[in-house]
């Protein structure tokens, strides 16, 4: 596995929701759990994942609950355009974004408005009707 | 039917919230906005018409103690 980089972990506890995000980023599931958290030391979970145009990608959850990548950068720049810091910000912008969606729906406000402003923030509104 | 509750989220590449409470009945959150903040980070705090709150949901010092950020204050 050299030439793979580990990202700055990032605390997020819920892998399956990552699993989700990154398959609605065109992202496959490549290795099942238990062969990558043997790949990876401290490893509670992990899974390997294969972008849309083939660079693997390993996504595990520590045990203390933080998210690590390992990905090498160069064949992503290569072959996705973009580079580490870019795939971690998708990541933890996705997280934020389901996990916000999710909890609002279930305290019932209705999503009104999205919009993805030009710094790559996305904008959302909610109501609450009485 | 009338708008009880509006806010704006923006959420950064970071991952980092702003909260915007536009507006809503009386000046004070209804539980279920407090809940949401809870479900993010820890803390109840009283939402006040037109205040920002900033937080990071993915930092672990804010879900222990819930760091609000006034934008009035931080001008």
């Amino acid at each position: 596995m050299s030439g793979f980089f580990g990202l700055s972990p990032i605390p997020i506890l819920e892998f399956a929701l990552i699993a989700r995000l990154l398959g609605d980023l065109g992202y496959e599931m490549a290795k099942a759990s238990r062969q990558v958290k043997a790949l990876r030391s401290g490893w509670a979970q992990g899974s390997s994942f294969r972008s849309p145009n083939a660079v693997e990608i390993e996504v595990g959850v520590t045990k203390d609950g933080r998210l690590q990548l390992f990905v090498d950068e160069e064949e992503l720049r290569a072959k996705e355009g973009i580079e580490e810091k870019d795939l971690a910000e998708q990541i933890v912008q996705g997280y934020t974004y389901k996990k916000v969606i999710e909890k609002l729906q279930a305290q019932g406000y209705t999503l009104v408005e999205e919009q993805q402003l030009d710094e790559g923030t996305i904008k959302l509104v909610v109501r609450k009707w009485s | 039917m009338v708008v009880k509750e509006e806010f704006e989220i923006l959420i950064s590449k970071d991952g980092k919230l702003k909260i915007t409470a536009k507006g809503f009945k009386g000046n004070r959150c209804e539980i279920p906005l407090r809940r949401l903040i809870q479900l993010i980070a820890s803390g109840t705090p009283i939402l006040e018409e037109g205040k920002t709150w900033e937080y990071h949901l993915t930092d672990t010092e804010a879900s222990e103690s819930l760091k609000l950020k006034d934008q009035d204050e931080s001008k």
